[in-house]
Formats: C-alpha cells, structure tokens, sequence
C-alpha cells in the first residue's frame, strides 16, 4: 500500500516537472540553434549549438544587445515605480473600506472590484488622446498610472479582504493610547500585513512585467518600451528570429522567476486571506 | 542659430529695402511664386528652419543616426525618430487620428494602407510638393496616389521576383530557369523524381497577409486579372488558382503541407536551409540565401522572373513603403523637407546599405545597376519593368477586410477543409457586398 | 490634519480622503474612457466612411448581433473558456496535492511549478509555437524520433486543434497561481479533522470528497473569476500562435479588428461594451456572494 502510494507520488512529480518544464527546456535548445539549423535539421539537439544569441543580447555595444539591456531596465523600473505607486494609495482605500463606515461606501467598493472586466481595448482610444493633450505618451510615469487603474481592484481587495481579518481590538487598543486612525493603521495594522502586502506586489510586479498592449501603444520608444515589446520586435519583415526570441524570453523570466521563487508562500497567502470567514 | 539670425536679418533688410520701391502690382506675383516654389526646391543658401518633427517607421527603415544628425545640421531641423513595429503603426495612425492629432509628423505608409487612408482623409496630399522631376523619377508614386492625391512618398522599393536553386535545378537536369508555371511545376517534378529535395516549391498558406499577397502574385501571372473590369472579382482566374494550389498539396505533392501553419518568413527559412528549390520573394532574398549565417545555400541561388503563362512573360506587383504627413502635424514645411531628403541619392544610399532596401528612384537604381551593386541586376531591372498593379483602379479601402477573407479561404482549400469552387464563391460574395457599401 | 480622535466628526470626511487618489485614478482613467467607448457604440464612425457619421443609437449593435462572423468568436471565446477553467482548478488541485506532501523535494518542485507564472503572455505564446512548430517543433521532433508518424503533424493547421492548444498554453501560465492558492487553503485545513475521519474509518478517497473539495470551495471560487478574465481577455496567446485567422479569433481578437483593421471605431466599441457587459453582469453577482461571505465591520 505505502510503496504504491510512493509510485504515484514519484510519477505526479515527473510529470509536473515535464508539464513546467518542459516547453522551457525545449526554448533552452532553441535559444542555442542556430537560424540555419532550426530549419535543416532532423535530430532533435542542435549539431552545433552556440552561444551567439546569448552574446548578442547581452553585449551593451551591439544593437539587439542595448535594445535588450534597455528595456530590461525599463522593465524593471517601471515594474518598481508601479509598486511604489500603488501599493500606498492601495492600503489607504482599502482600510477605509475594510474598518470606516461611510455613505456609498458599498456602491464605490462594487464600483472599484467592478473595473475588473474592462478591457485594454476599452479604454486605450481614449487613454491615448488624452495623454496626447498631456504630453504622458512615450512617458513612465503615464504607463505607471494606467497601470494603477488596471491594477487597483486587485490589490484592493487583497488588502482590504485581509484588513477585515484583523481582530478590531488590537486598534482600539491603540486608539485608547491616544493614536488617530493614522497612526493606528501604520502601527497596528501594517505590521500584521506583511504577508498580503508582499503578495500584492508581487502580483503588482509580475502583471507590470508582462504588459505588451498598452506600452506598444502608449509608449514605444527606446526610453520607455518594456522588455515584452522589445522581444516581439525579433520578428522582422524578413525573418522571425526564434534564438533570439527564446533566448530573450528565457533571460527575461529570470527577474519575476527569481522573486515569485522567494517569496511564493506570500503570494497565495495574500489571496486566500479574504477568502475564508474573518 | 547665429547663421539663422543673419539669415533673418539680410531678408528683413532687403525686404525692407525692396517694399517701399516695388510696386504693388508686381510684388503680388513675386511672393506668390516664391510661395509655390519655396518648399519644392532647395534655394541657394539653405534656409535653416527652427523645428523639430517626429518621425515614425518601422524597424527596417531606420537609418544611422549619423546620417540624421547630418540633415539636422544642413537644415536646422531636429528630427525625433521613433522605431514602431509595423501593425502598431498603423494603429496609432488611427488612435491619433481619431483624437484628432497626429501620430507623428512623417508617418509610414504602406502600399496596402492607401485605399483606406485615401477615404479616411487622414493624410495631406503632397501635390503641391511634389515636382514633375521627382514624379518621373518615382514611378511608384502612382501606387500612393488616390483620387488624383498623392498621399505618401515611397522610400522602399519592393516588388515579387522569384529565386531559385541553380543546383537543385541543374541536378535535376534543367539548365534554363523555367519561362512559365507549366514549366516551373514540370521542373519541381524533375526535381522531386530525382529525389533532391522533397517539397521544391512552397506558397506561405497559413492565414496571414503574406499568403495574400502570394495568392495574389500566382493569378496575376499564372492566370491574369484578379478582378473585372466593373471591380468584382474575376471568379475564373481565382478558382485557377485554388485548384492550381490544391493539386500541388494533394495531387502532385510539390508543396508541402506544412506551409498551412507557415508564414512567408519561414517559407523563405526553408529556402535558405535548402529544403526548397524555389520561391517567389522580395528582391532581398538573394542577398539573404547568399548570407552564410542564415543560409545553407550560399552561392547556389539564382534570380529569376516571376513565372508567366502564354504569351504572357512575367507578371509582378509592387509592395512599396511610404511617408507621408498627417492633416494634424503641425510642421508640415519641415516634414516634407525630411521626406525630400529621405528618398535623396543619400538616404537612399543608407537604406540600401543597412536595411537592404531598393531605391525608389528610377535613376538611382539605374545606378546601382550599372555600379554593379546589385546582383544580377539586369534580371531585376527587366522584372520591375513587368510591375503592375492587382487593382487597377488602385488599392481599394476594403483592402483589409478583403485580405482576411483570402487569407480565410486559401487556408481552407490548402487544408483540405473546403473546396476550391466553395473558396472561389466565398471570395466572389465578399467582394460583392464590399462594392455594394 | 487627523489629529481627531477615532470615532469623532472627522471620521467623516477621512473615508473619503484615503479613498480619493484612487476613486480620481478610476474615474479618470476607466469610467470616463469606457463612457466615452459606450458613447462611439452609439454613433456611426467608420473612419473610411468619413461622410456617414452621426448618432446612429442602436444601429451598431443590431449590425453585429445580426453579422454571423462574430458567432464565431462567441463559440470560440466559450470553448476555450470551459477548458481552460476545467483544466486549471483540476490540474491546480492536483498540483497542490502533490505540494502538499511532505517529501524531501518538497521545495524544490514548489520552484518548478511556479515557474510559468513568470512568463509574460505574449513571450508565452511564442514560445509554445516553437513546441508545435511542424518542422522544428519538439512534439513532431518526438513523434518523428519514435516512429510514431511517417511526416509531421501541422498542430496548427485545424481551428479546433489551435483553440485546444491555446487553452493549453493558458493553462500553463494559471496552473501556478491557482495551485498556490489552493495549497495554501489545503494547509489551512486542521490536521485533527483527517485524523477523525480516519478513525470513522474514511478512505483518502473520501476523505478528499467529503471534508478537502468542501474547504476548498472559497479559494475554487477565486480561481474561477481570475481564471475567467484570463479566458474572456485571451488575446496575446492566439495570435502570437495564429495570427488574426478568421476561424480562431476569440472576442477580443475579434473586437481588435474591427477597430484597427477595418477601422469602424463605431462597431468595435459596441462589441467592446457587449463584451464588457456580458463578464460585468457574473461578476456584479460573484462580488456581491464574496460579500456575504466576508463580514466587513
């Protein structure tokens, strides 16, 4: 009974393995064949594999090379700002919602988490005009607050789903040593988020990450275009260049692979708070 | 900026001087001439503009910046070149229009974008720009002209030639490029009896724009017109060319059935790996199967004519890129001034060198002909002279969704999902309700 | 400026003052913008019929509700829908479970499997078409390798084929999230409840069924609605793995073509408002169960 509970064990993971893994490793060899041999060959490993794509993407001096390490950059930081941005006036909506009672508190909470369903396409028509008559296209910091819109319901409710959780108590308490709401909320409250807070940026971080529609409109010159735009531009008019896409799709899934490794007990932790009966 | 200031300063002072001594009468001609003149030709000291415009094209109409900060010093103006992708641009062009503004000040415009743009009315006419010289030394003008505007200058010529495997051929025992498409699939045959490749000829079949730009080409040269003289489209040319691609997949075995996920770049992928013995492309193809990066065929390709039939030696049409200016850019003067000079002996000389793309300009070709800088360049020359057009009334505006339709019934017959005759009819119907609109 | 104290007359005016950055965010840059979208559904604005403009009130709607090509994206939005919802509470169930053991390589398959995640939808798509690629695609690699077809499959070439794919490739990236989610609900399940089902002498099997689907349900309901905006918005994915094809095209491909390529901004907003109609109406109910499930003070 225990052995074969051992097999299905061992198989399950083999095959989660295979199933994540797998069309990573197959982009790995991918990354390394050549263009010429992509399409000649009939052996499944490359004869020759090379290096040359990884080289080129990442030579600052090369023209892929610093359009890649560019928007790298411009990814990052734009992932980072966006964070910034959010978080903060996040946390504020949220624990009014969560511990205020307030006229239409429940029609604008609806009217947030209702966003939800909107669509890029609904609202970019607009978004581009009026950040034409701003001067925000081709900026950061308009990507930024687009973002925010698109991601304010989310972490909103994140939050405020976890704030409810929180015994009132422990705030009265500190009301009683004479704290305003404020302060309350930094010292009481916060520090018993930790986990929701990491959880909502690093959802924040990985959907900025992988933005494409809205900075290919919004924003698509060198200063500001994101690693997503970047890649999709090895597809010339000539020739649409594999080793290079995977290549770059592979360097580019180490910065969010690397986080969402670190901190994964946050991520779901975060999400499920809410969830359950407070 | 001290040079402008001169300038500035002669021109007031001989404006002043002359005012009070012409007479009125005549000074009414003279600044109505210079008026008209002004923008066409460069006058003898280069009057330098206090402007800077923003310049959107695709990645393979980027030139060095060098070159850029050198017309910025000729003129004074400074140009903001923004790289977009391709389909993206076209976008922007109408998210910018529909907010009345103007996505850039010179705007690419592609060849297929005409017939919309011409009813849009989103970019200015050039007519008043443009010189006879110039409109002589373009031919291709005419595919950016619409209703008598000119709506965009073409940068980049691009036509369909064909290339093929000289070895492939000749190991197959044919010594002559075939003249005709008969005479081309009776070559594939050979080759494919001699069993040196398996698939010699490949059509980009999947439903994407360059299928319909190839279904397109096969009509027009293998058949003839795709459409009828009152604009609906010719039912027996375009099922001639279904059963024509549904023999090769399914009868013959000459194209492989693989092209039906494939698009025009891969097919040419095959090209370069040698798995395929001909293709028709773009006159850049040469340059790519010769490049030992990418190509396992370096040195054993040859250009061709696009196949003809009957009489009929060759058929082709042109796939050109253009600029133009929206009707919302506020800098008309120095965008033309950019345009003028991006289709100049100079630029073009950069967008040869770096992006591989042919002159547009009749006597800059002729050049690099004679120069020797372009491979088999007579072939070339004689292929552009078979240029012509699959609308003669000109690119409709329905274009776009005339395309997907294509695109939609070729990818059916090829995959055996619908019959040639149905495509036709699907194809046929289509463009009766677009004329109907 | 909150110097009040909690409870007092300015508890009144402080709601208001830390949701006001983002109500002026939402409405700025979502009402406004999707009001101005439902006001272009009412007029005629097909930018190649310059002269036919105006307020045309329903027409735009009554011309796409009675256009057949846009059923198409309805069925296959819908198709691709049910399995990629099916497909990840299942497989995200199962991950968990194996997460969920205790084992050595514990940690280290929790790594791999989240990995997906981290890929952006549109590198996402591109890379499995170099999966199903029928020359150099590592499934016909495979098949071709073990003498399991004579020529290779074109994975891409059948609508149905294409639209299981993307689901597929969908799934891929939501599986993580979702076995995230139901991990951390197994883990919040009391030990103490197995060890007395046990001794009522309940299998795994029952076990599973009757006390592990029961806790699960709260976080299976959060998979289903982040699932299913993935599903309705799928957009990236199908075309970098077909293009705009007129068989496969989902809604939002569909929506996208009427605006950018047939540029009739008229239409395509009236589509986008139908489509964001159809997952507001759910979704307005799904809030309001969330609701009543939390209890805010």
């Amino acid at each position: 009974m225990k052995k074969k509970f051992q097999w299905v064990y061992i198989l399950s993971v083999a095959f989660l393995i295979i199933w994540s893994l797998g069309p990573i490793a197959w982009s790995i060899v991918m990354s390394v064949t050549t263009q010429k041999e992509m399409f000649s060959s009939t052996t499944i490993l490359p004869q020759e594999p090379t290096l040359t794509n990884y080289q080129k993407l990442l030579k600052q001096d090369s023209k892929p090379g610093s359009a890649f390490l560019r928007g790298m950059r411009n990814s990052l930081s734009t992932s980072i700002l966006t964070i910034a941005f959010v978080l903060p006036i996040a946390v504020l909506s949220a624990y009014a919602f969560s511990r205020i009672k307030f006229k239409g508190r429940e029609v604008i909470r609806i009217g947030l988490l209702i966003t939800f369903v909107v669509p890029a396409l609904a609202t970019i028509i607009t978004l581009y005009q009026m950040f034409g008559l701003w001067g925000l296209l081709d900026k950061k910091i308009g990507l930024i607050i687009i973002y925010a819109s698109s991601f304010f319901p989310l972490s909103v409710w994140m939050l405020s789903n976890h704030f409810c959780t929180l015994p009132r108590e422990l705030e009265e308490a500190a009301w009683l040593d004479g704290c305003t709401r404020i302060q309350g909320l930094f010292k009481v409250v916060l520090p018993l988020s930790y986990p929701v807070l990491f959880a909502a940026a690093l959802t924040i971080f990985l959907n900025t990450w992988n933005q494409f529609m809205i900075p290919l409109i919004m924003a698509p010159v060198p200063e500001t275009k994101p690693l997503t735009v970047v890649i999709t531009e090895f597809v010339t008019k000539h020739s649409t260049e594999y080793g290079m896409i995977t290549a770059g799709g592979l360097l580019a899934l180490i910065p969010p692979a690397f986080i969402a490794i670190i901190f994964r007990k946050y991520i779901a932790g975060g999400l499920v708070a809410g969830s359950v009966k407070g | 900026m001290k040079k402008t200031l001169f300038i500035c300063v002669i021109a007031m002072l001989v404006l002043a001087a002359c005012t009070p001594k012409a007479p009125a009468p005549t000074a009414a001609p003279a600044t109505e001439a210079a008026a008209t003149e002004a923008p066409v030709t460069e006058t003898a000291a280069p009057q330098k503009m206090d402007a800077s415009i923003t310049v959107m094209v695709p990645p393979w109409a980027e030139i060095p910046s060098e070159l850029i900060d050198k017309f910025t010093k000729e003129t004074g103006i400074k140009v903001d070149m923004q790289i977009v992708g391709w389909d993206e641009i076209h976008n922007k062009i109408a998210i910018a229009a529909a907010g009345n503004t103007a996505a850039a000040d010179v705007v690419e415009v592609d060849w297929s974008w005409v017939g919309e743009f011409a009813s849009t009315g989103w970019f200015m006419p050039l007519n008043e720009f443009v010189t006879e010289d110039m409109k002589k030394d373009i031919p291709l003008i005419q595919t950016f002209t619409a209703g008598g505007n000119i709506l965009a200058i073409p940068y980049a010529n691009d036509f369909r030639i064909g290339t093929y495997n000289k070895a492939h051929f000749d190991a197959a025992g044919i010594k002559e490029p075939p003249k005709t498409w008969d005479e081309l699939v009776q070559a594939a045959q050979a080759i494919k009896k001699a069993g040196i490749v398996q698939y010699p000829l490949g059509f980009p079949l999947s439903a994407s724009e360059g299928a319909t730009t190839y279904f397109l080409l096969i009509t027009l040269s293998r058949s003839g017109p795709v459409f009828n003289e009152d604009g609906t489209l010719n039912k027996e040319n375009v099922l001639s060319t279904m059963q024509f691609i549904y023999d090769l997949i399914y009868n013959q075995k000459l194209v492989d059935p693989n092209c039906t996920v494939m698009i025009d770049r891969e097919i040419a992928a095959n090209m370069y790996a040698g798995n395929q013995s001909f293709i028709n492309g773009d006159p850049g193809m040469l340059t790519r199967t010769n490049d030992p990066e990418r190509s396992k065929v370096v040195g054993q390709t040859a250009r061709m004519l696009v196949p003809g039939h009957g009489d009929v030696r060759s058929a082709t049409f042109g796939l050109p890129e253009g600029i133009g200016i929206p009707v919302n850019s506020k800098n008309k003067e120095a965008a033309w001034k950019f345009i003028e000079w991006f289709v100049s002996p100079e630029a073009a000389l950069a967008q040869f060198e770096v992006n591989g793309s042919l002159p547009v300009r009749t006597s800059i070709f002729s050049e690099y002909v004679n120069e020797g800088k372009l491979e088999q360049g007579d072939v070339l020359l004689e292929q552009v002279g078979y240029v012509t057009s699959f609308a003669p009334a000109g690119i409709p505006a329905w274009y776009p969704k005339f395309s997907l339709v294509v695109q939609e019934a070729l990818n059916k017959v090829a995959t055996g999902t619908m019959s040639p005759e149905a495509a036709t009819d699907m194809i046929a119907s289509a463009v009766d309700s677009f004329l109907k609109e | 400026m909150f110097k009040q104290k909690p409870g007092s007359r300015k508890d009144t005016v402080l709601p208001y003052l830390l949701i006001l950055p983002m109500v002026l965010i939402i409405v700025g840059l979502v009402y406004y913008p999707v009001g101005r979208t439902i006001m272009t559904s009412f007029e005629a604005k097909d930018f190649t019929k310059p002269l036919q403009t105006g307020f045309v009130f329903l027409d735009n709607y009554k011309a796409l509700l009675t256009d057949s090509t846009i059923w198409h994206s309805v069925t296959n939005t819908l198709y691709v829908l049910v399995l990629i919802l099916v497909g990840t509470i299942t497989l995200g169930i199962f991950t968990s479970l194996v997460l969920f053991k205790d084992s050595p390589i514990k940690g280290f398959v929790l790594a791999i499997t989240i990995l997906p995640w981290a890929l952006p939808p549109i590198v996402n798509g591109l890379l499995w078409r170099g999966v199903f690629h029928p020359q150099f695609g590592i499934i016909n690699k495979l098949l071709l390798e073990l003498n399991i077809v004579e020529t290779g499959i074109q994975w891409l070439s059948k609508p149905f084929l294409v639209l299981t794919i993307a689901s597929l490739v969908v799934m891929w990236r939501t599986v993580p999230l979702a076995s995230m989610v139901f991990l951390s609900a197994l883990t919040a399940i009391p030990s103490d409840i197995y060890e007395s089902a046990q001794m009522d002498g309940c299998n795994s099997v029952s076990a599973f069924r009757y006390i592990t689907l029961p806790m699960l349900r709260p976080s299976i309901a959060i998979v289903l609605t982040l699932t299913s905006f993935v599903g309705v918005n799928l957009f990236d994915e199908i075309v970098s793995l077909t293009g705009f094809s007129g068989q496969t095209r989902t809604l939002l491909v569909e929506a996208y073509i009427r605006l950018f390529s047939f540029l009739n901004f008229g239409q395509g907003s009236a589509f986008v408002a139908l489509i964001m109609l159809a997952s507001a109406v759910p979704t307005y109910f799904y809030i309001r169960y969330l609701n009543a499930q939390v209890e805010y003070s």
